[in-house]
């Protein structure tokens, strides 16, 4: 809107006069306000605006918070497989391969978690990928009953958990995706 | 009330980038690709592909129509397909969201016999074609809310008297108690419409399929029991109200001149619990569920033999219904 003294800024000033019962409305830029003699403090309106970042800045993402926990701004990854990158998927909620979930890290996992309130797969597997899957969860199963048995002070059993758990982690690698 | 059941399994292909970031020469390669192992796993004794490619408007329209293929895939470009058998009960979509989409329909309450049929699929398939997995997140798809068993559980459900007695809220809150969400006749984002909503699971990860398939299982009968105890509620405190509603609808679709596909629908909605309630002998089940299919745009106009702006479709809707309904001359 511009002012309507001088035509040419941008007015920011409203000024409301009631006479004789009649309410008017005048837009006025600060040098027209100023010469009309309507004095604007700009330190009032300084902290006016201090006033409303502070109301506003829990749901605000400024340059110091992110959505990582740590409060660093976020590094910007890329897959090097089809060259997506985290804020393109960010932006249109899409992967752009099967390797991004492995580029982009812990994200995902914690993207997920927050989607379907768990990062853990426990459905069906394609037959060549099966006995990892089984061997995964089996080792999950184990190091729960560890937790347990250390949390019961039973040692002799958890000692016995920890060499099935050594066992079954000396044979392949686990985790990272299925080839 | 439960019309069909619908299960859907998103797969990916290794090597290949999905179909959001694919380059079109490699689109087309893996199009190809896709086709020939479709067809290595015989999905049927007898299918169709369509590459929807190049292919008119209608035509898409009419795949759409008939829970072929998803909105997304009309609305998307580039080499993309689908395959499906002559029944219609299993298709499955090439460059969608996802690489693969296996599809099984049938009907009613059907959830054992839809997964079989989907799992026996997903099965041969796998056996020709590298899957895209991952150990911790499972089979990997485009969209993060559909890894894991990237399983999608639908049954499709007639619910007008809850409807009419302002009852939806309750399904809503039902279904979302459980994490299953409620959406319209085509899928997600869709209306209600002609009261037709689709109950479907909201996760497919953390959960075996099986676990998946009994939440659904357990809450559509509830949600079948509560419809029926609405509707004879209705009947009994107020026929008179039922009766003229479902009447007026009839009068309607027996002489208005023109009449938009969700008016029409709605229209044939109210016949339809009409019949159920057996308040309107002189019309049958399947020639109501016929015309709630071909008074949809894309088969009207092709049954009238081409495009038609939607002014006089409107009209031709109007003029068909009426020739279809006509009181029989005793």
């Amino acid at each position: 809107m511009k002012c309507q003294a001088c035509g040419k800024e941008d007015a920011h000033v409203h000024l409301t006069d009631i006479i004789d019962g009649e309410k008017r409305t005048v837009v006025l830029c600060e040098s027209c306000a100023a010469e009309k003699g309507y004095v604007i403090d700009p330190g009032l309106i300084q902290a006016a605006a201090t006033q409303i970042q502070k109301l506003i800045a829990p749901w605000v993402p400024t340059a110091a918070k992110s959505g990582s926990s740590s409060r660093t701004p976020e590094t910007e990854v890329t897959c090097p497989t089809c060259g997506n990158t985290w804020s393109a998927f960010k932006k249109h909620s899409r992967f752009g391969c099967a390797h991004d979930y492995e580029a982009f890290g812990e994200r995902v996992a914690r993207l997920l978690e927050s989607i379907h309130g768990t990062s853990e797969h426990q459905g069906s597997a394609p037959t060549r990928a099966r006995a990892a899957m089984e061997r995964r969860r089996r080792l999950a199963e184990l190091r729960e009953g560890l937790r347990d048995a250390v949390d019961r002070e039973d040692f002799e059993e958890a000692a016995g958990l920890r060499d099935q758990i050594r066992l079954l982690e000396s044979g392949d690698g686990d985790g990272g995706p299925s080839n | 009330m439960v019309f069909s059941t619908r299960i859907r399994l998103a797969r990916n292909v290794e090597g290949f980038p999905f179909p959001g970031r694919i380059p079109p020469d490699k689109r087309t390669e893996l199009e190809r690709r896709l086709q020939h192992w479709i067809h290595e796993v015989q999905v049927a004794d007898q299918v169709h592909y369509c590459n929807l490619h190049g292919m008119s408007g209608l035509e898409k329209q009419i795949l759409m129509e008939r829970h072929l293929i998803s909105p997304e895939l009309v609305k998307g470009s580039g080499d993309r397909g689908v395959t499906f058998a002559p029944s219609e009960l299993v298709s499955l979509m090439t460059n969608e969201e996802d690489h693969i989409r296996i599809q099984v329909i049938r009907s009613g309450l059907s959830l054992k016999e839809a997964y079989e049929a989907a799992r026996n699929l997903d099965h041969r398939l796998e056996e020709r074609v590298p899957f895209s997995f991952h150990p911790r997140y499972g089979y990997l798809t485009a969209c993060p809310t559909n890894v894991g068993s990237a399983m999608r559980v639908s049954v499709m459900m007639h619910l007008p008297a809850l409807v009419l007695a302002d009852q939806m809220d309750k399904v809503f809150q039902a279904a979302s108690k459980v994490n299953l969400t409620v959406r319209g006749f085509y899928g997600e984002g869709t209306k209600a419409l002609g009261d037709v909503i689709q109950i479907s699971n909201q996760h497919t990860l953390g959960r075996s399929e099986e676990q998946i398939l009994e939440t659904i299982q357990r809450i559509v009968p509830k949600i079948v029991e509560y419809e029926r105890g609405v509707r004879t509620r209705l009947v009994n405190e107020s026929r008179i109200m039922l009766e003229d509603k479902v009447w007026r609808s009839i009068g309607m679709l027996r002489y208005a001149r023109k009449l938009s596909s969700a008016e029409a629908m709605d229209l044939l909605s109210a016949v339809r619990l009409g019949i159920n309630l057996k308040l309107v002998p002189q019309i049958t089940l399947p020639e109501v569920n016929e015309l709630f299919v071909i008074t949809q745009p894309g088969h009207l106009q092709a049954m009238r033999g081409g495009e038609l702006p939607e002014g006089d479709r409107d009209v031709a809707r109007a003029a068909f219904l009426r020739d279809r309904l006509q009181p029989e001359a005793n």
